[in-house]
């Protein structure tokens, strides 16, 4: 693998012109619309796009608060992200510290479930604590958890590792045929390659 | 008298044995003990809830997962012997899981802990796990002696009960050994009181079977044999033997009538009739008594390695694998050099017949077991390789070797000019679809010869021809080296032509570019479709690989033992009946056999068939047919009348037997009450504690509810789920007529198994929910023009009430068809988003990369092709993603073709249904079967 892959910057264009002509509504229109910015090189414009994502993100979180703790912390992840993209890393911080805690009494209460090892996972890689990282990230057993490969990577130092986690993104990213502006994912595959392409500079 | 008092005494120790089966026995709890200093005399004292077999099994689990040890020991220091000698403990050993035939187990496992002791590469914690085993083990087989012994006090005179006193004695000091860590002291108690406690067990068993032909005179007087006679019938075969081994009729000196006396009979065709196998001890209707790939005839007249022993000379290379690297199978150390030849290293050649390919590997032990070839050259992937000379050659090899050469037959007429210079021996990557050179080739009696690490499909090809791949439209050659990538067709949506969609290959995780993932023999879509794991060659582990399952029409995921074992299930249960625990503590039959389906299915057939037909019944099975037999002869049990009496003992079965056979009798039920509303329904009420009902209520049908149950689901918890619906539905013939017709309106005609059940599926789905008063919204359909999304939501309706309804649409052709859930790789209800698996119909599913299929409508927003409709399945599903917006959704399973009267819900729908119910407001399950 050469640790790269091609962005289609027309369908980038045709994302961003549809939004355009149909006008930003909710925070998927949003979240999509900073992510073409982010490719358009646009970072500064993204990141307010990325804070109205996270801000228009409420309303199903309201609606998910009492009745549906699964896709409410999941959603809540997806908003750590946003601020974490938006360059707000105290807040992004926060959250991931204060959503862990949840997910670990979660945990701690009985609940089995490989996405809440992988949340945790997740938190825990934004926290850098890259041992719970680990830990939890290996409790999963049906997918491996990219949060791990960076973890160890970073850990031991291991350029060799980083390499191999950042293949196997990019081949998951051609196997979903997945592109730049998807929404939704509590980490998008593209924002870990992203992750991945610097940690494979910063250890080199 | 005496005789009188003899039968008493019988009766009162079987009354004494039955009541000794308390769940005391068959239940005490296992302490966790952290190490050897923490046991306790009272610890010591309770009873393993595992067997000693099991205990031993898991001593030598536990030894495997030893980590390496980072300095190889000298020869004679190897701490892989102490795994010898636990194997040796128990090859040909045990009668039962916790009765051994003789004090040699104490033997071997004491020499198993002194070299495990004496290994300074391994941590005192992982000795000791392994260590307390194999004492634990060691001491369940004299604990359970002595329980036996004591509770048939009666039986002994008082010099033997002086004996029985001694032997407890014995144990007592072995237990307090056992507390001081002084192992070798503690297995020399062991031994010593059991020696003297299998000198009263032989007595009594003398006392149970008076003429020692291993059958309880007890159960002579129920099948009418002579209980002072050994052979009733004069066939030459002990009435025991004939019962328990031979499957005759004990009472027939020549059972199928076929002119030969029983024991004349070779029923194994091993070349040693039943009288030999008597005599040797080896099992009448198995070629190969031990297993170690050898058959009994082979093994006593011409190698003479033991019939009954798997390694004869417990070296750890089996009497097979003696034979296949020419060493000598009484001889731990055939060449002398302080190295058993078990860690020997050998080379061992493997031909693919059709295409004479051979591979030629070196290895530790015997390879034959882990090495696979497949000629795969009909494979359609294969079909336009530019140059290629040869068979495509499948080779697997499932274990760590030293060298491995592929040697593959250069026919010099099938090369152009006979130019083999420029052929060249390829591998090929099963991932990339790229077929790469191997270093090092040369070209030696016919045969061009590479190493090669790596095992995948090896091929010739002709170099010369790269223009040729490179000017054609699907392959291409890499401009260094003389790799060749073959092309996707962008039109072809199976590359590999097994059935699954590219789309669907990357979603499931299987190989898009290879037919067979896990290399089993059966395409990835017939795996998919059937429910069997694609990446597993043998999911359940038993002795047949999912390929054999395909063929014997058997379940993947339930173990299957072998065919003689269900024959000797079944007749055990209609012979000895109510007798099974006595025999069972005495040793002459498995706690297994007593636990299984087979033995029920035999209790139950006694109850209507005179056991000689049931024995002439049996002798008629073959290997071949048995699964289709043995259940047939439930045709002998009254659709009327007596129901209540089979109830009760199904039910008294189920609440006896081990939770993993629960299903297998579940799968009994299916299989032989399905065509008995009356007995099915009786039957489930009695098994699921009133689950069955609110099932029922919930519109499951009996078939279904079993079909749940055998598939291992809580019934009891889906039953908990009030917003879950079912439904079981058989279409008429003018109901299918209509189906067909929207297939071919929106589907095309000429279709291929596999789209042709996805079409069913989704038009069954619409059909059944127009009927309720659904307006259809969307439909992932072929011939749709408009918005063409490959993923998302197969159905998008609205309901009466007008609230947004989602259905995942599945279809099934072949013959075995089962959905399965859970979020991992296989699971035909979970896809890959995201690189997490997410399970359809879940908000995490429609939410996460929703642009996956909402980029599709909104093309045909742009180019304004969306019909109303259309548009508003796009509002409503961009009102669920953005606004937290409920809805309510299905999943329907249609079966057509060979699937029509199989298909059914799978495994874990239990948390399926549960987990989407978090998210959407109800979730139905429908079956909708063809005809």
């Amino acid at each position: 693998m050469t640790g790269k892959i091609q962005v289609d910057e027309t369908k980038l264009r045709q994302k961003a012109e549809f939004l355009d002509s149909m006008g930003l509504k909710s925070w998927s229109d949003f979240e999509a619309y900073a992510r073409c910015l982010v490719y358009f090189s646009e970072r500064e414009k993204a990141s307010a796009y990325f804070l109205e994502a996270a801000d228009k993100i409420e309303r199903p979180l309201a609606v998910f608060e009492k009745n549906n703790p699964n896709e409410h912390s999941r959603l809540k992840l997806v908003q750590a992200n946003y601020y974490r993209l938006a360059g707000e890393r105290e807040r992004s911080r926060v959250q991931y510290e204060q959503l862990a805690g949840e997910l670990e009494d979660r945990l701690n209460n009985g609940t089995r479930d490989a996405s809440l090892f992988s949340h945790l996972s997740y938190c825990h890689f934004f926290l850098q604590n890259y041992e719970k990282a680990i830990h939890f990230g290996k409790k999963v057993k049906e997918w491996n958890p990219v949060s791990v490969g960076f973890s160890e990577g970073i850990l031991l130092g291991d350029q060799e590792r980083i390499q191999e986690t950042l293949d196997d993104l990019i081949s998951e990213i051609q196997k979903e045929k997945s592109l730049p502006y998807y929404t939704g994912a509590e980490v998008s595959l593209w924002d870990w390659y992203e992750i991945g392409k610097e940690l494979s500079q910063a250890v080199r | 008298m005496m005789k009188f008092k003899r039968v008493l005494c019988v009766l009162l120790g079987l009354m004494l044995v039955v009541s000794t089966l308390s769940p005391g026995i068959a239940s005490g709890n296992r302490k966790e003990r952290s190490s050897p200093a923490n046991v306790t005399l009272s610890e010591i004292a309770e009873l393993s809830d595992q067997s000693a077999k099991q205990l031993m099994q898991e001593a030598m689990e536990q030894f495997d997962a030893l980590p390496e040890p980072q300095d190889t020991p000298q020869n004679h220091k190897r701490t892989e012997y102490a795994l010898f000698e636990m194997q040796a403990a128990v090859d040909g050993n045990f009668e039962t899981n916790n009765s051994i035939k003789s004090s040699e187990f104490f033997d071997h496992s004491l020499n198993s802990i002194n070299i495990l002791e004496k290994d300074p590469q391994t941590s005192s914690e992982q000795k000791d796990s392994v260590i307390n085993l194999v004492i634990s083990a060691n001491r369940t087989v004299i604990q359970n002696l002595l329980k036996l012994l004591d509770s048939n006090m009666e039986m002994f005179d008082k010099k033997e009960q002086k004996l029985l006193e001694n032997a407890h004695k014995d144990y007592e000091k072995g237990a307090d050994f056992e507390a001081k860590n002084n192992r070798e002291q503690s297995i020399h108690f062991y031994k010593r009181a059991w020696t003297s406690a299998q000198e009263l067990k032989e007595k009594a068993k003398r006392i149970l079977d008076s003429d020692g032909d291993n059958l309880l005179d007890e159960i002579e007087k129920e099948l009418g044999t002579d209980p002072s006679k050994k052979d009733s019938d004069q066939d030459g075969l002990l009435d025991g033997f004939e019962v328990l081994q031979q499957y005759t009729s004990p009472l027939k000196k020549d059972t199928n009538n076929d002119g030969k006396p029983d024991g004349q009979e070779d029923t194994d065709g091993d070349k040693l009739t039943s009288l030999q196998e008597q005599q040797a001890g080896t099992n009448p209707v198995l070629k190969d008594s031990d297993g170690d790939g050898l058959d009994d005839h082979f093994e006593t007249t011409e190698f003479g390695s033991s019939p009954i022993l798997k390694d004869t000379d417990h070296d750890g290379l089996d009497d097979g694998g003696e034979f296949h690297a020419g060493t000598d199978p009484h001889n731990r150390d055939t060449d002398r050099d302080k190295l058993y030849d078990g860690l020997e290293s050998f080379t061992q050649t493997f031909t693919e017949k059709e295409s004479g390919a051979l591979l030629e590997i070196t290895g530790e032990g015997d390879l034959a077991t882990a090495v696979r070839m497949a000629n795969v050259s009909e494979q359609v992937i294969f079909q336009d390789i530019p140059g290629a000379v040869s068979d495509f050659i499948d080779i697997s090899v499932d274990r760590e070797i030293e060298e491995a050469k592929v040697k593959i037959p250069l026919e010099k007429s099938d090369v152009p000019n006979s130019d083999i210079a420029n052929v060249k021996l390829f591998i090929y990557d099963k991932e990339k679809h790229t077929f790469t050179p191997l270093e090092n080739q040369k070209e030696e009696n016919g045969y061009l010869i590479a190493e090669t690490n790596k095992f995948s499909v090896f091929t010739l090809i002709y170099t010369p021809e790269r223009g040729e791949a490179q000017n054609g439209s699907g392959v291409k050659a890499t401009p260094e080296g003389l790799a060749y990538t073959i092309l996707n067709d962008p039109e072809e949506a199976d590359t590999d032509g097994d059935g699954l969609t590219d789309e669907e290959e990357r979603s499931y995780g299987t190989m898009v570019y290879y037919h067979d993932t896990d290399f089993d023999g059966l395409d990835d879509g017939i795996e998919m479709d059937m429910g069997f794991d694609p990446f597993e060659r043998n999911a359940d582990g038993d002795s047949f690989d999912d390929e054999e399952e395909y063929n014997n029409d058997t379940d993947p995921d339930i173990y299957d033992k072998e065919w003689t074992d269900y024959i000797q299930d079944v007749l055990a249960g209609a012979t000895v009946n109510e007798f099974a625990s006595t025999l069972v503590d005495w040793g002459w039959m498995d706690q297994e056999t007593y636990d299984s389906v087979g033995f029920l299915i035999g209790q139950l057939v006694a109850g209507y068939l005179a056991y000689g037909d049931i024995v002439e019944a049996a002798a008629e099975f073959t290997q071949a047919d048995v699964g289709a037999g043995l259940f047939a002869l439930f045709g002998f049990v009254p659709a009327v009348g007596d129901i209540a009496k089979t109830v009760e003992k199904v039910v008294n079965f189920v609440k006896r037997a081990p939770k993993n056979l629960i299903t297998a009798t579940y799968e009994m039920i299916l299989k032989n009450f399905a065509d008995q509303p009356k007995l099915l329904s009786a039957v489930l009420d009695a098994i699921t504690g009133g689950a069955s009902k609110n099932l029922r209520d919930m519109g499951a049908s009996d078939k279904m509810i079993a079909q749940l149950g055998k598939n291992g689901n809580d019934l009891k918890r889906i039953a908990k789920l009030t917003k879950a619906k079912f439904a079981d539905e058989t279409l008429e013939t003018a109901q299918k007529a209509l189906i067909d017709k929207r297939i071919r309106d929106h589907w095309g005609t000429g279709l291929n198994g596999r789209k042709r059940a996805e079409a069913f599926g989704t038009e069954a789905a619409i059909w059944y929910y127009e009927l309720l008063g659904y307006k259809l919204l969307y439909a992932q359909r072929d011939k749709d023009p408009r918005v063409k999304a490959r993923t998302g939501p197969d159905v998008i309706m609205k309901t009466p009430d007008g609230e947004l309804f989602i259905i995942e649409a599945k279809g099934s052709y072949s013959k075995n068809g089962q959905l399965n859930d859970g979020k991992k790789r296989g699971a035909r209800l979970a896809s890959r988003v995201g690189g997490q698996y997410r399970l359809y119909l879940s908000r995490e599913w429609l939410t996460t990369n929703s642009e996956r299929y909402m980029d599709k409508f909104e093309d045909a927003i742009r180019n304004n092709t969306i019909s109303k409709e259309e548009k508003e399945a796009y509002d409503l599903l961009k009102d669920v993603i953005d606004n937290g917006a409920s809805y309510k959704s299905s999943v329907v399973y249609g079966g057509i073709r060979d699937a029509k009267s199989v298909i059914e819900a799978g495994k874990e729908m239990d948390d399926y249904l549960e987990n989407i119910l978090k998210d959407s407001d109800t979730i139905d399950f429908i079956l909708i079967h063809s005809i």
